[in-house]
Protein backbone atom coordinates (compact mmCIF):
# COMPACT_ATOMS: atom_id res chain seq x y z
CA UNK A 1 0.00 0.00 0.00
CA UNK A 2 1.32 3.06 -1.04
CA UNK A 3 0.47 6.85 0.95
CA UNK A 4 0.76 8.08 -2.26
CA UNK A 5 -2.58 6.55 -3.73
CA UNK A 6 -4.34 7.99 -0.76
CA UNK A 7 -4.24 11.37 -1.23
CA UNK A 8 -6.42 12.15 -4.18
CA UNK A 9 -9.68 10.87 -3.37
CA UNK A 10 -9.56 12.72 0.30
CA UNK A 11 -8.78 15.62 -1.95
CA UNK A 12 -11.41 15.34 -4.27
CA UNK A 13 -14.52 14.40 -2.49
CA UNK A 14 -16.66 15.73 -5.36
CA UNK A 15 -15.66 12.65 -7.34
CA UNK A 16 -18.94 12.78 -9.78
CA UNK A 17 -18.24 16.45 -10.99
CA UNK A 18 -14.51 14.92 -12.00
CA UNK A 19 -15.42 11.90 -13.51
CA UNK A 20 -17.78 13.91 -15.95
CA UNK A 21 -14.66 16.38 -16.70
CA UNK A 22 -12.61 13.43 -17.09
CA UNK A 23 -14.78 12.11 -19.86
CA UNK A 24 -15.42 15.23 -21.27
CA UNK A 25 -11.64 15.38 -21.77
CA UNK A 26 -11.21 12.20 -22.82
CA UNK A 27 -9.19 10.96 -20.03
CA UNK A 28 -11.61 7.76 -19.40
CA UNK A 29 -11.49 6.54 -22.96
CA UNK A 30 -12.63 3.37 -23.77
CA UNK A 31 -13.97 3.15 -19.84
CA UNK A 32 -17.04 1.50 -18.88
CA UNK A 33 -15.79 1.44 -15.18
CA UNK A 34 -17.04 4.61 -12.91
CA UNK A 35 -14.03 6.84 -11.98
CA UNK A 36 -14.77 5.38 -8.03
CA UNK A 37 -14.24 1.63 -9.30
CA UNK A 38 -11.64 2.68 -11.92
CA UNK A 39 -9.39 3.92 -9.00
CA UNK A 40 -10.19 1.35 -7.08
CA UNK A 41 -8.95 -1.46 -10.26
CA UNK A 42 -6.03 0.71 -10.11
CA UNK A 43 -5.11 1.14 -6.52
CA UNK A 44 -5.28 -2.96 -6.26
CA UNK A 45 -2.75 -3.43 -9.30
CA UNK A 46 -0.37 -1.45 -7.70
CA UNK A 47 -0.71 -3.33 -4.66
CA UNK A 48 -0.67 -6.36 -6.06
CA UNK A 49 2.38 -5.36 -8.64
CA UNK A 50 4.29 -4.17 -5.55
CA UNK A 51 4.80 -1.07 -6.88
CA UNK A 52 6.03 1.87 -4.37
CA UNK A 53 4.69 4.71 -6.32
CA UNK A 54 6.43 7.26 -4.71
CA UNK A 55 9.59 6.12 -6.08
CA UNK A 56 8.28 5.30 -9.55
CA UNK A 57 6.90 9.06 -9.47
CA UNK A 58 10.22 10.37 -8.64
CA UNK A 59 12.23 8.41 -11.36
CA UNK A 60 9.87 9.69 -14.40
CA UNK A 61 9.82 13.34 -13.09
CA UNK A 62 13.90 12.89 -13.07
CA UNK A 63 13.83 11.57 -16.49
CA UNK A 64 11.65 14.02 -17.75
CA UNK A 65 14.04 17.03 -15.75
CA UNK A 66 17.12 15.09 -17.79
CA UNK A 67 15.00 14.96 -21.02
CA UNK A 68 14.12 18.28 -20.96
CA UNK A 69 18.04 19.30 -21.27
CA UNK A 70 18.32 17.99 -24.81
CA UNK A 71 15.88 20.76 -25.96
CA UNK A 72 13.76 17.83 -27.88
CA UNK A 73 15.96 15.73 -28.54
CA UNK A 74 17.07 12.21 -27.59
CA UNK A 75 19.15 11.93 -24.73
CA UNK A 76 20.72 8.81 -22.68
CA UNK A 77 19.98 8.84 -18.50
CA UNK A 78 22.13 6.55 -16.55
CA UNK A 79 23.30 4.74 -19.60
CA UNK A 80 19.94 2.33 -19.15
CA UNK A 81 16.77 5.48 -20.45
CA UNK A 82 16.52 6.73 -23.66
CA UNK A 83 14.43 9.86 -23.36
CA UNK A 84 12.84 12.25 -25.71
CA UNK A 85 11.01 15.25 -24.46
CA UNK A 86 8.74 17.12 -26.44
CA UNK A 87 7.44 20.71 -25.58
CA UNK A 88 4.68 22.50 -27.24
CA UNK A 89 3.16 25.83 -26.22
CA UNK A 90 0.42 26.14 -23.79
CA UNK A 91 -1.07 24.46 -20.68
CA UNK A 92 -3.73 21.77 -19.94
CA UNK A 93 -5.88 22.64 -16.87
CA UNK A 94 -5.76 19.39 -14.36
CA UNK A 95 -9.31 18.07 -15.08
CA UNK A 96 -9.14 16.91 -11.32
CA UNK A 97 -9.90 20.85 -10.92
CA UNK A 98 -6.98 21.32 -8.37
CA UNK A 99 -5.86 24.84 -10.20
CA UNK A 100 -2.62 22.60 -11.93
CA UNK A 101 -1.70 23.70 -15.30
CA UNK A 102 0.70 21.11 -17.16
CA UNK A 103 2.62 22.37 -19.96
CA UNK A 104 1.82 20.69 -22.71
CA UNK A 105 4.91 18.40 -22.43
CA UNK A 106 5.09 14.23 -23.60
CA UNK A 107 8.07 12.21 -22.07
CA UNK A 108 9.14 8.97 -24.36
CA UNK A 109 11.52 6.77 -22.73
CA UNK A 110 12.94 3.44 -23.77
CA UNK A 111 14.81 1.15 -21.40
CA UNK A 112 17.72 0.22 -23.60
CA UNK A 113 18.27 -3.17 -21.77
CA UNK A 114 15.08 -4.64 -22.23
CA UNK A 115 13.55 -2.19 -25.09
CA UNK A 116 10.16 -1.41 -22.99
CA UNK A 117 8.52 2.18 -24.29
CA UNK A 118 7.15 4.55 -21.64
CA UNK A 119 5.61 7.48 -23.21
CA UNK A 120 3.97 9.55 -20.48
CA UNK A 121 2.28 13.92 -20.49
CA UNK A 122 3.10 16.03 -17.66
CA UNK A 123 -0.51 16.14 -17.21
CA UNK A 124 -0.32 12.60 -16.62
CA UNK A 125 2.33 12.02 -14.07
CA UNK A 126 0.39 14.84 -12.02
CA UNK A 127 -2.65 12.90 -12.15
CA UNK A 128 -0.83 9.80 -10.78
CA UNK A 129 0.84 11.74 -7.98
CA UNK A 130 -2.05 13.77 -7.11
CA UNK A 131 -4.93 11.79 -7.71
CA UNK A 132 -3.65 8.61 -7.92
CA UNK A 133 -5.25 8.23 -11.44
CA UNK A 134 -4.04 6.59 -13.94
CA UNK A 135 -6.22 6.89 -17.14
CA UNK A 136 -9.16 5.33 -18.60
CA UNK A 137 -8.01 2.09 -20.33
CA UNK A 138 -7.86 3.43 -23.93
CA UNK A 139 -6.51 6.20 -22.90
CA UNK A 140 -4.04 7.50 -24.93
CA UNK A 141 -1.52 8.74 -22.04
CA UNK A 142 -3.05 5.79 -19.74
CA UNK A 143 -0.06 4.38 -17.97
CA UNK A 144 -0.52 0.96 -17.21
CA UNK A 145 0.95 -0.73 -13.86
CA UNK A 146 2.30 -3.56 -15.22
CA UNK A 147 4.49 -1.61 -17.92
CA UNK A 148 5.81 0.82 -14.99
CA UNK A 149 6.96 -2.13 -13.27
CA UNK A 150 8.23 -3.90 -16.31
CA UNK A 151 9.96 -0.70 -17.40
CA UNK A 152 11.35 0.00 -14.23
CA UNK A 153 13.21 -3.85 -14.01
CA UNK A 154 11.04 -4.09 -10.66
CA UNK B 1 -5.22 -1.42 2.02
CA UNK B 2 -7.67 2.21 2.31
CA UNK B 3 -10.86 1.56 0.78
CA UNK B 4 -12.50 4.88 -1.17
CA UNK B 5 -15.60 3.95 0.72
CA UNK B 6 -14.10 6.69 3.49
CA UNK B 7 -14.97 9.74 1.33
CA UNK B 8 -18.60 9.20 0.91
CA UNK B 9 -19.99 11.43 3.64
CA UNK B 10 -17.44 14.34 2.52
CA UNK B 11 -18.97 13.56 -0.92
CA UNK B 12 -22.42 13.98 0.27
CA UNK B 13 -21.71 17.38 1.59
CA UNK B 14 -20.31 18.01 -2.08
CA UNK B 15 -23.18 17.04 -3.54
CA UNK B 16 -25.40 18.84 -1.36
CA UNK B 17 -23.28 22.26 -2.14
CA UNK B 18 -23.10 21.79 -5.46
CA UNK B 19 -26.70 21.10 -5.86
CA UNK B 20 -27.33 24.55 -3.69
CA UNK B 21 -24.69 26.33 -6.29
CA UNK B 22 -27.10 25.22 -9.18
CA UNK B 23 -30.26 26.85 -7.65
CA UNK B 24 -29.03 29.73 -6.93
CA UNK B 25 -27.13 29.67 -10.53
CA UNK B 26 -30.78 28.66 -12.10
CA UNK B 27 -32.39 31.29 -9.72
CA UNK B 28 -30.39 33.59 -10.76
CA UNK B 29 -30.70 33.00 -14.44
CA UNK B 30 -34.72 32.93 -14.24
CA UNK B 31 -35.51 35.48 -11.46
CA UNK B 32 -32.71 38.27 -11.15
CA UNK B 33 -33.40 41.11 -13.59
CA UNK B 34 -30.47 43.71 -13.74
CA UNK B 35 -32.00 45.52 -16.22
CA UNK B 36 -29.53 47.58 -18.55
CA UNK B 37 -26.82 48.85 -16.66
CA UNK B 38 -23.26 51.10 -18.04
CA UNK B 39 -20.16 49.29 -18.64
CA UNK B 40 -17.39 51.41 -18.90
CA UNK B 41 -14.08 50.31 -20.47
CA UNK B 42 -11.59 52.88 -20.55
CA UNK B 43 -12.43 56.35 -21.60
CA UNK B 44 -16.24 54.57 -23.77
CA UNK B 45 -19.19 54.07 -22.27
CA UNK B 46 -21.53 51.19 -23.08
CA UNK B 47 -25.19 50.55 -22.01
CA UNK B 48 -25.43 47.02 -21.84
CA UNK B 49 -28.02 44.14 -20.36
CA UNK B 50 -26.68 43.24 -16.78
CA UNK B 51 -25.95 39.82 -16.00
CA UNK B 52 -23.40 38.27 -17.87
CA UNK B 53 -19.86 37.63 -17.35
CA UNK B 54 -17.29 40.94 -18.21
CA UNK B 55 -16.13 38.40 -20.55
CA UNK B 56 -19.58 37.62 -22.42
CA UNK B 57 -20.50 41.16 -22.43
CA UNK B 58 -17.47 42.90 -23.98
CA UNK B 59 -17.67 40.49 -26.66
CA UNK B 60 -21.42 41.64 -27.00
CA UNK B 61 -20.00 44.71 -27.71
CA UNK B 62 -17.29 43.37 -30.08
CA UNK B 63 -14.56 43.97 -27.93
CA UNK B 64 -12.26 40.61 -27.83
CA UNK B 65 -10.25 39.31 -24.77
CA UNK B 66 -7.67 36.82 -25.00
CA UNK B 67 -9.53 33.75 -23.63
CA UNK B 68 -8.23 30.20 -24.62
CA UNK B 69 -10.59 28.51 -22.00
CA UNK B 70 -13.98 29.43 -23.05
CA UNK B 71 -14.46 31.30 -19.63
CA UNK B 72 -13.93 28.28 -17.22
CA UNK B 73 -11.56 30.03 -15.48
CA UNK B 74 -8.76 27.83 -16.12
CA UNK B 75 -6.30 29.47 -18.87
CA UNK B 76 -6.16 33.57 -17.24
CA UNK B 77 -5.76 35.07 -20.33
CA UNK B 78 -8.85 37.39 -19.68
CA UNK B 79 -7.18 39.43 -17.32
CA UNK B 80 -8.97 43.31 -16.35
CA UNK B 81 -8.48 45.89 -14.32
CA UNK B 82 -11.58 46.38 -12.31
CA UNK B 83 -12.31 50.23 -11.38
CA UNK B 84 -15.94 50.33 -9.75
CA UNK B 85 -18.63 47.89 -9.58
CA UNK B 86 -17.66 44.40 -8.66
CA UNK B 87 -17.11 42.62 -5.25
CA UNK B 88 -14.36 40.55 -3.50
CA UNK B 89 -12.08 37.97 -5.59
CA UNK B 90 -14.03 34.95 -6.13
CA UNK B 91 -12.94 31.49 -5.22
CA UNK B 92 -12.72 30.41 -9.04
CA UNK B 93 -10.21 33.47 -9.69
CA UNK B 94 -7.95 33.59 -6.20
CA UNK B 95 -5.60 30.37 -7.69
CA UNK B 96 -5.29 32.15 -10.66
CA UNK B 97 -4.06 35.85 -9.63
CA UNK B 98 -0.87 37.09 -8.05
CA UNK B 99 -0.62 39.17 -4.66
CA UNK B 100 0.39 42.39 -7.05
CA UNK B 101 -2.21 41.11 -9.70
CA UNK B 102 -4.85 41.13 -6.66
CA UNK B 103 -3.87 44.31 -4.91
CA UNK B 104 -4.31 46.21 -8.46
CA UNK B 105 -7.88 44.89 -8.91
CA UNK B 106 -6.92 42.93 -11.83
CA UNK B 107 -9.73 40.45 -12.14
CA UNK B 108 -10.63 37.58 -14.71
CA UNK B 109 -13.27 38.65 -16.61
CA UNK B 110 -14.98 35.47 -17.53
CA UNK B 111 -15.75 35.55 -13.91
CA UNK B 112 -16.96 38.55 -12.71
CA UNK B 113 -20.53 39.85 -13.81
CA UNK B 114 -21.88 42.63 -15.12
CA UNK B 115 -24.64 43.76 -12.13
CA UNK B 116 -24.65 46.99 -11.87
CA UNK B 117 -22.99 50.32 -13.60
CA UNK B 118 -19.25 49.78 -13.73
CA UNK B 119 -15.84 50.33 -14.65
CA UNK B 120 -13.27 48.32 -15.97
CA UNK B 121 -9.79 49.44 -17.82
CA UNK B 122 -8.24 47.17 -20.76
CA UNK B 123 -4.92 47.29 -22.94
CA UNK B 124 -5.83 49.44 -25.43
CA UNK B 125 -4.86 47.24 -28.43
CA UNK B 126 -7.32 44.98 -27.62
CA UNK B 127 -10.23 47.54 -28.96
CA UNK B 128 -8.99 46.89 -32.67
CA UNK B 129 -9.05 42.67 -32.02
CA UNK B 130 -12.15 41.04 -34.55
CA UNK B 131 -13.62 37.96 -35.07
CA UNK B 132 -12.94 37.13 -38.60
CA UNK B 133 -14.77 34.12 -40.22
CA UNK B 134 -12.19 33.18 -42.92
CA UNK B 135 -12.01 30.22 -45.88
CA UNK B 136 -9.41 27.55 -45.87
CA UNK B 137 -7.83 28.23 -49.41
CA UNK B 138 -4.55 26.11 -48.86
CA UNK B 139 -3.15 23.63 -46.61
CA UNK B 140 0.23 21.61 -47.42
CA UNK B 141 2.78 20.09 -45.01
CA UNK B 142 5.92 21.44 -45.08
CA UNK B 143 7.43 18.41 -42.80
CA UNK B 144 5.74 15.11 -41.79
CA UNK B 145 3.80 16.91 -38.31
CA UNK B 146 3.63 21.05 -39.25
CA UNK B 147 1.13 21.96 -42.11
CA UNK B 148 1.10 25.37 -43.86
CA UNK B 149 -2.46 26.43 -43.58
CA UNK B 150 -3.69 29.85 -45.79
CA UNK B 151 -6.85 31.43 -45.02
CA UNK B 152 -8.85 33.80 -46.71
CA UNK B 153 -10.54 36.56 -44.45
CA UNK B 154 -14.49 36.58 -45.63
CA UNK B 155 -15.98 39.12 -42.96
CA UNK B 156 -14.22 41.50 -42.10
CA UNK B 157 -12.25 40.98 -45.35
CA UNK B 158 -8.88 42.35 -44.17
CA UNK B 159 -6.77 42.38 -40.78
CA UNK B 160 -4.59 44.88 -39.43
CA UNK B 161 -1.32 43.45 -37.21
CA UNK B 162 1.73 44.04 -36.40
CA UNK B 163 4.43 41.09 -38.05
CA UNK B 164 4.90 38.55 -35.17
CA UNK B 165 1.36 39.07 -34.04
CA UNK B 166 -0.92 36.06 -33.07
CA UNK B 167 -4.53 34.76 -33.70
CA UNK B 168 -6.75 32.35 -31.96
CA UNK B 169 -8.30 29.60 -33.90
CA UNK B 170 -11.56 28.41 -32.94
CA UNK B 171 -11.80 24.68 -33.14
CA UNK B 172 -15.31 23.75 -33.30
CA UNK B 173 -17.00 20.23 -31.98
CA UNK B 174 -16.05 17.16 -33.83
CA UNK B 175 -15.62 13.54 -33.13
CA UNK B 176 -15.80 12.97 -29.08
CA UNK B 177 -14.94 16.69 -28.41
CA UNK B 178 -17.93 18.13 -27.35
CA UNK B 179 -17.06 21.88 -26.79
CA UNK B 180 -15.32 24.35 -28.95
CA UNK B 181 -11.68 25.19 -28.10
CA UNK B 182 -9.30 28.45 -28.84
CA UNK B 183 -5.95 27.73 -29.54
CA UNK B 184 -3.27 30.77 -30.22
CA UNK B 185 -0.99 30.77 -33.30
CA UNK B 186 1.38 32.93 -34.70
CA UNK B 187 0.73 34.43 -38.02
CA UNK B 188 3.32 33.53 -40.55
CA UNK B 189 2.21 35.91 -43.57
CA UNK B 190 3.26 39.77 -44.51
CA UNK B 191 1.09 41.91 -42.65
CA UNK B 192 0.73 43.68 -45.73
CA UNK B 193 -1.35 41.35 -47.05
CA UNK B 194 -4.53 42.18 -45.20
CA UNK B 195 -6.78 39.84 -46.21
CA UNK B 196 -5.07 36.29 -45.72
CA UNK B 197 -4.16 34.72 -42.49
CA UNK B 198 -1.10 32.22 -42.82
CA UNK B 199 -0.62 29.72 -40.18
CA UNK B 200 1.82 27.32 -39.89
CA UNK B 201 0.97 24.52 -36.78
CA UNK B 202 2.45 21.44 -35.84
CA UNK B 203 0.69 18.58 -34.84
CA UNK B 204 0.30 18.17 -31.36
CA UNK B 205 0.12 14.20 -29.94
CA UNK B 206 -3.75 14.13 -29.01
CA UNK B 207 -4.32 17.80 -29.21
CA UNK B 208 -7.93 19.45 -29.53
CA UNK B 209 -7.20 21.84 -31.92
CA UNK B 210 -4.33 20.88 -34.03
CA UNK B 211 -6.35 16.93 -34.69
CA UNK B 212 -9.27 19.32 -35.89
CA UNK B 213 -6.87 21.43 -38.35
CA UNK B 214 -4.57 18.40 -39.40
CA UNK B 215 -7.77 15.67 -39.58
CA UNK B 216 -10.94 17.50 -40.29
CA UNK B 217 -10.38 20.79 -41.47
CA UNK B 218 -10.65 20.45 -45.33
CA UNK B 219 -10.09 23.14 -48.12
CA UNK B 220 -13.58 24.94 -48.75
CA UNK B 221 -14.33 25.11 -44.88
CA UNK B 222 -15.17 28.40 -43.23
CA UNK B 223 -13.78 29.01 -39.60
CA UNK B 224 -13.47 31.45 -37.08
CA UNK B 225 -10.46 33.51 -35.78
CA UNK B 226 -10.03 35.84 -33.48
CA UNK B 227 -6.94 38.73 -33.33
CA UNK B 228 -4.46 39.99 -33.54
CA UNK B 229 -2.92 39.59 -30.51
CA UNK B 230 0.18 40.12 -28.86
CA UNK B 231 3.37 42.41 -27.95
CA UNK B 232 5.90 39.99 -30.20
CA UNK B 233 7.00 42.42 -32.98
CA UNK B 234 9.44 43.94 -34.40
CA UNK B 235 10.68 46.87 -32.63
CA UNK B 236 11.77 50.17 -34.66
CA UNK B 237 15.65 50.68 -33.70
CA UNK B 238 18.69 50.39 -35.88
CA UNK B 239 20.05 47.12 -33.74
CA UNK B 240 21.72 44.20 -34.95
CA UNK B 241 18.66 41.37 -35.23
CA UNK B 242 18.78 37.64 -34.31
CA UNK B 243 16.11 36.03 -34.24
CA UNK B 244 15.77 32.47 -33.14
CA UNK B 245 12.85 29.51 -33.44
CA UNK B 246 12.58 26.10 -34.19
CA UNK B 247 9.88 23.93 -35.69
CA UNK B 248 6.33 25.85 -36.65
CA UNK B 249 8.42 28.94 -34.10
CA UNK B 250 9.51 30.01 -37.58
CA UNK B 251 6.06 30.97 -38.18
CA UNK B 252 6.36 34.79 -36.76
CA UNK B 253 9.78 35.02 -37.57
CA UNK B 254 9.03 34.75 -41.07
CA UNK B 255 6.69 37.28 -41.00
CA UNK B 256 8.43 39.81 -39.46
CA UNK B 257 11.84 39.38 -42.02
CA UNK B 258 9.41 39.03 -44.95
CA UNK B 259 7.93 42.34 -44.30
CA UNK B 260 11.31 44.54 -43.42
CA UNK B 261 12.34 46.92 -45.90
CA UNK B 262 15.49 46.25 -47.66
CA UNK B 263 16.83 49.34 -46.44
CA UNK B 264 16.04 48.05 -42.78
CA UNK B 265 17.72 44.43 -43.24
CA UNK B 266 20.86 46.41 -44.69
CA UNK B 267 20.64 48.56 -42.01
CA UNK B 268 20.07 45.84 -39.08
CA UNK B 269 22.12 42.57 -40.16
CA UNK B 270 19.04 39.87 -39.45
CA UNK B 271 20.71 36.37 -38.92
CA UNK B 272 17.87 33.70 -38.38
CA UNK B 273 19.27 30.88 -36.50
CA UNK B 274 16.64 27.88 -36.90
CA UNK B 275 17.22 24.85 -34.65
CA UNK B 276 16.05 21.00 -36.17
CA UNK B 277 16.95 17.67 -35.18
CA UNK B 278 17.48 16.24 -38.69
CA UNK B 279 17.54 17.32 -42.52
CA UNK B 280 13.55 16.06 -42.45
CA UNK B 281 12.98 18.73 -39.52
CA UNK B 282 13.75 21.82 -42.22
CA UNK B 283 11.29 23.18 -44.19
CA UNK B 284 11.43 26.61 -46.80
CA UNK B 285 15.05 26.11 -47.21
CA UNK B 286 13.81 27.74 -51.10
CA UNK B 287 12.07 30.70 -49.79
CA UNK B 288 15.20 31.71 -47.37
CA UNK B 289 18.10 31.13 -50.42
CA UNK B 290 15.89 33.36 -52.64
CA UNK B 291 15.60 35.93 -49.48
CA UNK B 292 19.37 35.41 -48.70
CA UNK B 293 19.97 36.14 -52.67
CA UNK B 294 17.43 39.38 -52.63
CA UNK B 295 18.84 40.48 -49.24
CA UNK B 296 22.76 40.27 -48.86
CA UNK B 297 22.27 41.59 -45.25
CA UNK B 298 20.20 38.38 -44.38
CA UNK B 299 21.73 35.32 -43.44
CA UNK B 300 19.84 31.61 -42.91
CA UNK B 301 21.76 29.97 -40.63
CA UNK B 302 19.86 26.23 -39.83
CA UNK B 303 21.66 23.58 -37.63
CA UNK B 304 20.77 20.04 -37.08
CA UNK B 305 21.67 18.45 -33.97
CA UNK B 306 21.16 15.02 -34.61
CA UNK B 307 21.37 13.96 -37.73
CA UNK B 308 20.00 10.84 -39.70
CA UNK B 309 21.57 8.30 -42.14
CA UNK B 310 21.62 9.74 -46.02
CA UNK B 311 20.96 13.37 -44.50
CA UNK B 312 24.55 14.44 -46.21
CA UNK B 313 24.93 17.95 -44.06
CA UNK B 314 27.59 20.36 -44.52
CA UNK B 315 26.25 22.95 -42.10
CA UNK B 316 26.12 24.18 -38.62
CA UNK B 317 25.47 21.09 -36.19
CA UNK B 318 24.62 21.02 -32.92
CA UNK B 319 21.81 22.03 -30.59
CA UNK B 320 20.54 25.58 -31.19
CA UNK B 321 22.57 27.32 -28.42
CA UNK B 322 25.94 26.19 -28.98
CA UNK B 323 25.53 27.98 -32.30
CA UNK B 324 24.49 31.10 -31.17
CA UNK B 325 27.54 33.06 -29.90
CA UNK B 326 29.31 32.28 -33.30
CA UNK B 327 26.66 34.61 -34.83
CA UNK B 328 26.34 37.15 -31.71
CA UNK B 329 29.30 38.11 -30.96
CA UNK B 330 29.10 41.36 -29.03
CA UNK B 331 25.66 40.71 -27.94
CA UNK B 332 25.70 44.49 -26.59
CA UNK B 333 24.73 45.45 -30.12
CA UNK B 334 22.01 43.13 -30.73
CA UNK B 335 18.21 42.54 -30.34
CA UNK B 336 16.62 39.02 -30.14
CA UNK B 337 13.72 37.55 -31.32
CA UNK B 338 12.88 34.23 -30.52
CA UNK B 339 9.95 31.43 -30.95
CA UNK B 340 9.82 27.76 -29.94
CA UNK B 341 9.15 25.51 -27.15
CA UNK B 342 9.51 26.99 -24.10
CA UNK B 343 12.72 25.09 -22.96
CA UNK B 344 14.49 25.75 -25.84
CA UNK B 345 13.35 29.89 -25.06
CA UNK B 346 14.82 29.35 -21.42
CA UNK B 347 17.98 28.07 -22.80
CA UNK B 348 18.51 30.83 -25.50
CA UNK B 349 17.86 33.58 -22.84
CA UNK B 350 20.39 32.45 -20.85
CA UNK B 351 22.73 31.98 -23.75
CA UNK B 352 22.00 35.50 -25.23
CA UNK B 353 21.93 36.85 -21.65
CA UNK B 354 25.60 35.81 -21.15
CA UNK B 355 26.43 37.35 -24.61
CA UNK B 356 25.76 40.34 -23.58
CA UNK B 357 22.29 40.84 -25.19
CA UNK B 358 20.52 43.10 -22.67
CA UNK B 359 17.17 41.18 -20.95
CA UNK B 360 15.04 43.14 -22.09
CA UNK B 361 16.24 43.97 -25.73
CA UNK B 362 15.00 39.42 -25.48
CA UNK B 363 11.49 39.66 -27.18
CA UNK B 364 9.25 36.31 -27.48
CA UNK B 365 5.74 34.99 -27.64
CA UNK B 366 4.46 34.66 -24.31
CA UNK B 367 1.84 32.36 -24.78
CA UNK B 368 3.62 29.16 -24.29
Amino acid sequence: MTSLVDRPVKSDPDIFETEHRLRQGNYMRGESRNLRNLLEDDLALVVSLDLQMDFIVTELERLYREGLRAYGDPIIVNGKYEVEVREDRGKTPCPWGDRFFAPKTVVSARNLENGTILKYSLLGLHMIKRHGFFQGAQSPFRIEPSLLKKFFDL
Amino acid sequence: MVSIDYFIPALSMASLATSLAVIILLAEHFLMDYGEVELQVNDKTFKVKGGSTVLGTLKQEKIFLPSACGGRATCAYCKVKAVTGFGDILPTEAPLLTKEEVSQNIRLACQIKVKNNCAVTIPEELFSIKEFTARLDSVEYLTYDIKHFKFKLLSPSEIDFKAGQYVQFQSPPYGEVSESVYRAYSMSGRADARDVIELMVRLVPEGICTTYMFNHLKVGHEVSLTGPYGDFFLRDTDRKMVCIAGGSGMAPIRSILSGMTTGDIEKRRPVFLFGARARRDLFLLSEWAEFEAKHPGFRFIPALSGQEPGDDWSGETGRITDVIAKYVPDGRDFEAYLCGSPGMLNACVDVLRNLGVNEERIFYDKFG
